[in-house]
């Protein structure tokens, strides 16, 4: 799994790409930390370049989610599609994490 | 060659190699060494012994020559005395041949020999002629008798002849002095009625022995020798007497068939001075080196054996060949020692080695008190047999408690599958299979079914998030849960809002599980279910069509507790089944990377309705087919459940 990180506005972006696994989620765990204790809060993941997401991704995002709203953070999904949005559908997350279709809207609505 | 080199090589140790490779080298530098300084030193010694020779031959020519021109000047002399002297009577010309021989130690013997009618005293002939006997003494003879007759011999026709004075060939003088002897004879002249006549000759003898004997009397290293040349290549002098005015340099030369000879003969006859080298009268490599004795018209000529000349030089080079091989043997000596003692620490380090290798960790090793890079080694190597020893201990350690852990495991995993219903409940009016396959010891995945109290049937199937043992203690959790709320008789979203609330308190982890389930009135075939984020089931019809069911997604369970899950109904006609799953079917991976997917379990589910058993064993069938050897990487579980 790759994750190109790029700031815009106090908000940061991460495009991942590949598959986030049980394997590769620990990348994207220490990645997180990383970034959370530079003190960043707000989030966009860039869901486009994701191939596949497996439960164990899914308990990661779960837990960047809970992790950044003890912070009064937020973190919102865009560019969702394939069998990655399917997961995210079946799995009911659509409900509890928000999902946009472009990388600027889910920043616009962070303002 | 080079085949062989690379194939000993190798195999040589290394003492051999430092030797093999001393040996070359030092015999290579040894032979350039030993040749360039033979070379240089016969060259040296060569040009000394031309330089030498020169100076010998000039010397033995100077000292012959004079020798002859001492001869001359007293003959000349005596002869002036016989041309001035107004009358000459027979005693008187008797003294002063006497004279001649007594002073002067390099005649032999000396005569003054008359014209036939020019003798004084008026006699026909007259030549009184004295010589030197053996023991010294002089003795005396007239020459002038018929036998003799000398008038016809060469040393007084030759004088007579040519007006001038004459050396002779070298002759044996019999009935005179009897010895060989070569002449100087000068004719004599006197006035005669005012007209200068031929009077007769006067001589001086050299016996050839004695000049022999001055020419062998030269210092010519050990075995080299001179020899004297007439004119005509006559030996007159040499070593081999036997040579002596019997053969000359030209028969020589036929009877060894030597042109090289020849050559010198020729070459002494235009009294030419030269040197060459080539073999000698006996075989003998020489130097050769000839010049003309100016006065007689000889050639004297030395000769030096080669062999004898580079003698010093020889044994010089055997000297230095004697220290150089010496010291090779001291320095290939030194080599081996020098070698042993870096190789024993080697060999004896190769034999520890050995013997860790064995296992014997507690071997005590060798004590190398050698410096370098084998003192290195050594140090290395005691290292590493610690280090060993303490890789070993915590191996055995990790061994241990990996075996533990495998052991622990195991019975987990025995534990898990008691906790999954061991024997699924047999209903008239039902078909019931089940089956549970963790992608490792245990897994997170669950299924069950309870037969409720009126007739109802409650199954539930679940996938909790991970995998391993984590997982396998949610999932143990979530079973007990359902199991305790089932008994309350409620519908299946509240049992699972109720499930998804107890899961949700105190989940830091953010574990979670997807559900679902759903209770099947066996009467009617009528299912009212709940989902938490599973995968949809099949409906497989009578007909073996096999569908998606519709379902809404509800979120994952145990994330949310106060999420509310809604309820939903289908219906179970006659034949037809309901084939609940884990993601471990539809997401098991082949060997590129690629999903089974829906698309595949829909058609091995339809192409199998006849028993719940044949039908679960036909998906894990077509699951292990498409994976084609790729490890299952996620836990994989089926729940059928039929009307017949």
């Amino acid at each position: 799994m790759q994750i190109t990180t790029t700031m815009k506005e106090g908000t940061t972006i991460a495009a991942l790409a590949g598959r986030m696994d049980a394997m590769t989620t620990v990348e994207f765990d220490r990645w997180l930390a990383e970034r959370l204790a530079g003190g960043e809060t707000r989030f966009v993941l860039d869901m486009q370049g994701l191939d596949y997401i497996s439960s164990a991704g899914l308990r990661s995002l779960l837990s960047a989610a809970k992790q950044l709203k003890a912070k009064n953070g937020s973190l919102l999904l865009c560019c969702l599609g394939g069998t990655v949005e399917e997961v995210f559908r079946m799995s009911g997350f659509l409900s509890i994490l928000p999902s946009f279709p472009s990388v600027e809207e889910a920043c616009t609505t962070l303002g | 060659m080079k085949e062989a080199v690379r194939c000993i090589l190798p195999r040589l140790g290394l003492t051999a190699r430092l030797i093999l490779a001393l040996v070359i080298s030092g015999a290579l530098i040894f032979g350039v060494v030993f040749t360039v300084n033979y070379t240089y030193t016969s060259r040296m010694v060569e040009q000394q012994v031309v330089a030498h020779a020169q100076d010998v031959v000039k010397a033995a020519v100077q000292s012959v020559d004079g020798l002859l021109r001492g001869v001359v000047r007293d003959e000349n002399n005596l002869v002036a005395l016989l041309e001035a002297a107004p009358r000459l009577s027979s005693d008187q010309v008797r003294n002063f041949a006497h004279d001649h021989v007594v002073h002067n130690d390099e005649v032999f013997g000396a005569t003054i020999a008359f014209e036939p009618g020019a003798a004084p005293d008026g006699q026909q002939r007259f030549a009184p002629y004295y010589y030197r006997r053996l023991n010294g003494s002089i003795a005396y003879t007239d020459l002038a008798t018929p036998a003799y007759n000398y008038t016809s011999k060469e040393w007084y026709r030759n004088p007579k002849q040519q007006l001038a004075p004459v050396w002779s060939e070298p002759y044996f003088d019999e009935g005179g002095g009897n010895v060989v002897m070569t002449t100087y004879a000068v004719p004599v002249y006197r006035l005669s009625g005012g007209v200068r006549r031929f009077f007769g000759v006067s001589t001086a003898d050299i016996s050839v022995d004695w000049l022999g004997r001055q020419v062998s009397s030269l210092k010519l290293y050990r075995n080299g020798y001179a020899s004297l040349f007439s004119r005509k290549g006559v030996y007159l002098a040499h070593k081999d007497r036997s040579l002596v005015l019997k053969e000359t340099i030209f028969s020589m030369a036929d009877r060894l068939n030597s042109s090289r000879l020849r050559e010198i003969g020729h070459a002494i006859a235009r009294q030419e001075t030269g040197f060459i080298r080539d073999r000698n009268l006996y075989g003998v490599e020489s130097w050769i080196y000839y010049a003309p004795v100016p006065t007689t018209g000889w050639s004297l000529a030395v000769v030096f054996p080669a062999a004898e000349m580079l003698a010093d030089v020889q044994a010089a080079s055997r000297m230095i060949a004697l220290v150089c091989v010496g010291g090779f043997m001291v320095l290939v000596l030194s080599i081996v020692l020098v070698a042993r003692s870096v190789t024993r620490p080697i060999i004896e380090m190769t034999g520890a080695a050995e013997r860790i290798a064995a296992g014997d960790l507690e071997f005590v090793l060798p004590q190398i008190r050698i410096g370098g890079e084998v003192g290195a080694l050594a140090a290395a190597f005691v290292r590493m047999q610690g280090d060993l020893k303490e890789h070993i201990v915590r191996l055995t350690e990790t061994t241990a408690a990996k075996e533990r852990m495998a052991s622990e495991l195991s019975i987990a995993h025995d534990l898990q599958m008691a906790i999954l219903p061991r024997d699924l409940p047999h209903l008239p009016r039902l078909e019931i299979a089940g089956l549970c396959q963790p992608a490792r010891e245990v897994g997170g995945d669950l299924y069950d079914v309870r037969p409720l109290d009126d007739g109802r049937l409650f199954f539930i199937i679940g996938d909790v998030s991970g995998k391993g043992v984590p997982a396998a203690l949610y999932m143990a959790i979530t079973v007990s849960l359902a199991r305790a709320v089932v008994q309350e008789q409620a519908g299946p979203a509240e049992i699972l809002t109720r499930i998804n609330r107890e899961l949700s308190r105190g989940n830091d982890a953010c574990m979670f599980v997807t559900i679902f389930c759903g209770i099947l009135d066996t009467a009617s075939g009528e299912i009212r279910y709940a989902n938490a984020g599973h995968n949809p089931p099949l409906l497989i019809g009578a007909d073996g069509s096999a569908t998606l069911l519709e379902i809404k997604p509800g979120l994952v369970a145990g994330y949310l507790d106060d999420y509310v899950y809604s309820e939903a109904t289908c219906r179970l006609d006659a034949g037809a089944t309901l084939l609940l799953y884990t993601d471990g079917v539809t997401e098991a991976l082949d060997c590129t990377g690629k999903f089974f997917g829906e698309q595949r379990l829909l058609d091995a589910a339809a192409s199998s309705v006849s028993d719940t058993h044949q039908l679960i064993h036909a998906v894990i069938q077509a699951v292990e087919g498409f994976a084609d050897g790729a490890a299952q990487a996620d836990d994989i579980t089926l729940l059928a459940l039929r009307y017949p």
